[in-house]
């Protein structure tokens, strides 16, 4: 029989403010293996994993009913010093958890507060390094370390202390897809190698196929599903219903043939959409996707060779040579890895970079004779954090703010504030603190700021950092709306799935240059420079390009799109 | 701060010890004070320039360091220039300001000299820092302070001090940049109306502070910080050849700059001192 790693028993859980957070949750955890917790923000998941690593009762405080053991240690009878050698907590921030000067001192400095010997922490320091492919790089400072590998480094740092369970609270929300890819794959390693028991929140459900053994649905605080990956996302309409997402194959096989088994991985879904086809015999029938009429007319933004180097030592360049021409209306995606050059391309737009070779021109004009704050009366531009972007008393003052700039009239202001409120769906909120809204809030009241301005071009760099699945379809159905509405919005983001579900134009980037520019569907049938580009397409892109010689026509990119396609065959 | 960060590389300064840099602060400190005298100061100086030298301190990153020298250095001249009692030798006048039976709007050749006397001294010490920061990581600095008995939550303040700088600076230039793009024509304003918008970032900026101490607190407290054992160091702060060689080079040449002073020496005793 497997030893039983944590037990949770009928916990409950009520913060100071008698929010019900937690309610009558029990599940056991087998060691050695990987459980994937899932929900939609605000379902219970940090509260879960603070209960878990013992941060509740011992740091946060409120009523607790019920129990939790941990390799047999009932977790609030223990200060979280002594928990800390049996547990090891990752949270979303790896810059928050990165204390120290250096890699190694950042691993060593867990063993060194608990008195080990010099010898023994050298030892667990290279375990714990290697184990998460970070060895040779001692001397580095974290700062200089890619956003995986400092989460790696975080993870590093807790296996140092040789814990037997992992617990990672949403570890992977704030990378990039290398990044996610590299977090996920050590916990892989760990468990293969090392026998590690890891419960991990998350929102990635495509990942949580590939690496976990069972998974757990949280709803307002209760457990809604609990079970093999397979199973859960078999329970389509319960987790579409509280905001998890479904597998896009897994939705597919659920639209096109509810009544059979639904598929989960690329080859079940392949195999489910052959036999549809079989069975319809249309192969050479089917409709082509609609691809949008390539952009008319002088460009509202150009950027002509445009370069720009960061000064450093040494300095980094991270434009070279860009070339871009945007056009009124047009919803463009700018995709690629951090680094690449995505956020410092769209800051030129607005001056706060000033370009170290080549022009940005707006409406055929260079922009150097221009602020910053007279071009965001055209170009809105609404940051990655939306915390670094309230700096008001209330939602209304934060949209007034830049209004008050313009110094518009007090009736036109009020009309803005009203109308831009109103298109984020915050006008309830007018008087709120704005710090006092969920993240999702305050990254949608950072948009009515901008919006209220009118400016005829809306850039949002990486809206969907941090969100839920529904946050995250929320901000990009705000973008489309804004673009139906006459404005040109540019948005860079990691999740492909927004891409092709939203944008009709996509720009890739890597290493500060243009790889691809062009239709979505375009792009994303150019899987080679994808993969150079370390893209990985959704799997409905996947799956249609496998499906490319019986029939099934190139460019479906979403599976609402693929599901209209078969259901239009005759 | 930036400036003067650490920068790893592998020369015999980096090699040395913390408190062996530490040390040669201290003799900083000394000879400004006990050895103040242009040849003894610029002997004092040129002995740090070795330091800097074969250290690699390059000069191109304290390019902020360097200018604010320069500001200084003209605070001084100008200052002592008209203000120094001792000063006899008139070189310029702006008119007449009588206190006493001292003009000062006079500008003399020994407030000239006194005023570069005073900046040469502060060179000796700030032309010491950078050795002291830019050749020694962290680590090194943490663990010769716990060698010395320095308890170890003062080090942690001094060393996640250093750690978050880089991140305030950041998002306090975000939350600049997002007033900017809500039409706040900052770069337009004159300073007193800049001042007044600083003010404002700092909600937001408190706010971000809270939120990373909160984080802090988590990582702190998950890594066993505060448990009640005698910690332990992977860092060895133990003197080595070099650092006995440094140490003694540094105790020399500052007997000697301090000796020659108390012996009575100056170079310019015809002027003031």
């Amino acid at each position: 029989m497997a030893e039983v790693m944590v037990e949770v028993e009928n916990l409950s859980f009520s913060y100071p403010d008698s929010t019900k957070a937690l309610k009558n949750i029990s599940f056991e955890v087998n060691k050695g293996q990987i459980i994937a917790v899932l929900g939609a923000n605000g379902a219970g998941k940090t509260t879960l994993c603070h209960h878990l690593t013992g941060i509740i009762p011992n740091i946060y405080q409120g009523t607790t009913e019920g129990k939790v053991l941990v390799a047999g240690m009932n977790v609030s009878d223990h200060p979280v010093y002594e928990l800390a050698q049996k547990i090891s907590f990752v949270t979303q921030d790896p810059e928050g958890q990165l204390i120290n000067p250096d890699v190694l001192m950042e691993v060593a400095f867990g063993p060194e507060n608990l008195g080990v010997p010099r010898d023994q922490i050298m030892q667990r320091a290279k375990w714990a390094l290697e184990a998460v492919g970070l060895q040779g790089l001692e001397s580095r400072s974290p700062s200089e370390l890619s956003g995986g590998q400092k989460q790696r480094l975080v993870l590093a740092a807790g296996l140092s202390m040789e814990p037997e369970l992992l617990v990672l609270d949403e570890p992977t929300s704030q990378l990039d897809p290398i990044g996610t890819a590299e977090v996920l794959d050590s916990l892989v390693h760990l468990k293969q190698q090392y026998g590690m028991t890891t419960i991990l929140t998350t929102h990635a459900s495509e990942e949580v196929l590939r690496i976990a053994d069972r998974s757990i649905v949280l709803n307002k605080g209760e457990m809604v599903a609990e079970g093999d990956p397979r199973t859960v996302f078999s329970k389509v309409n319960l987790l579409d219903s509280v905001g998890v997402q479904v597998p896009q194959v897994a939705m597919l096989g659920y639209k096109l043939a509810p009544q059979n088994p639904i598929p989960m991985t690329l080859e079940e879904g392949k195999e489910l959409l052959t036999n549809i086809l079989q069975h319809k015999h249309l192969v050479q029938n089917l409709p082509k996707p609609s691809t949008p009429n390539a952009p008319t007319g002088s460009p509202v933004l150009e950027c002509i060779d445009l370069s720009y180097t960061y000064p450093g030592f040494p300095p980094v360049e991270a434009l070279t040579a860009v070339n871009l021409k945007i056009h009124r209306g047009e919803m463009i995606a700018i995709i690629g890895q951090n680094g690449s050059g995505k956020t410092t391309l769209v800051k030129q737009f607005l001056k706060l970079l000033k370009p170290t070779k080549g022009q940005v021109l707006l409406n055929g004009k260079d922009i150097q004779a221009l602020t910053t704050g007279q071009l965001a009366t055209s170009i809105g531009l609404a940051l990655q954090n939306p915390d670094e972007q309230l700096f008001t008393i209330s939602c209304q003052k934060e949209v007034e703010f830049g209004l008050r700039n313009l110094k518009l009239p007090e009736n036109e202001i009020k009309t803005r504030v009203d109308e831009a409120l109103g298109f984020v769906g915050l006008q309830e909120q007018w008087d709120t603190f704005p710090f006092r809204l969920s993240f999702g809030d305050r990254r949608s009241l950072t948009v009515a700021a901008v919006i209220a301005m009118r400016p005829d071009i809306i850039v949002m760099d990486e809206p969907t950092t941090a969100q839920d699945y529904l946050g995250r379809h929320r901000i990009a159905r705000l973008g489309k709306k804004l673009n139906e509405s006459g404005h040109t919005v540019i948005m860079i983001t990691h999740d492909m799935n927004l891409v092709t579900q939203y944008a009709d134009r996509t720009v890739v980037m890597m290493d500060g240059e243009i790889l691809l520019d062009g239709p979505t569907s375009k792009v994303f049938s150019e899987l080679d420079t994808l993969k150079k580009a370390f893209i990985k397409p959704p799997p409905i892109v996947l799956l249609d390009k496998e499906l490319e010689s019986d029939g099934v026509p190139q460019g479906i990119l979403t599976v609402d799109a693929m599901v209209e396609t078969l259901s239009e065959a005759p | 701060m930036a400036s003067i960060e650490y920068v790893r590389k592998n020369t015999p300064i980096h090699n040395l010890q913390a408190i062996t840099k530490m040390i040669l602060l201290l003799a900083s400190f000394a000879v400004s004070f006990f050895a103040l005298d242009f040849v003894l100061l610029g002997v004092w100086i040129l002995f740090l320039i070795v330091w800097w030298v074969i250290g690699g301190i390059e000069i191109k990153r304290l390019a902020l360091i360097l200018k604010i020298l320069v500001g200084t250095y003209l605070f001084f001249v100008i200052l002592q220039g008209f203000t120094y009692r001792f000063g006899s030798t008139v070189l310029f006048q702006l008119g007449t300001v009588m206190v006493g039976n001292r003009n000062y709007a006079a500008y003399t050749l020994e407030g000239f000299l006194f005023g570069s006397l005073v900046f040469m001294r502060v060179l000796a010490v700030v032309f010491t820092i950078p050795i002291l920061t830019m050749t020694t990581p962290m680590t090194k600095l943490a663990a010769t302070l716990g060698k010395m008995k320095v308890p170890y939550q003062f080090t942690m303040i001094f060393v996640t001090g250093i750690r978050f700088v880089p991140l305030v600076f950041q998002t306090w230039t975000g939350v600049i940049q997002a007033q900017k793009l809500r039409g706040r024509d900052i770069d337009k304003m004159p300073f007193w109306r800049k001042a007044g918008v600083y003010t404002s970032v700092l909600t937001p900026l408190l706010l971000y502070l809270l939120k990373l101490s909160q984080t802090l607190q988590l990582a702190l407290e998950c890594r066993a910080f505060g448990s009640p054992v005698t910690r332990s160091y992977v860092e060895e702060a133990k003197l080595r050849v070099g650092d006995y060689i440094a140490i003694a080079s540094v105790i020399v040449v500052t007997a000697i700059l301090v000796g020659l002073k108390l012996m009575g020496y100056s170079s310019t005793p015809h002027l003031f001192i």
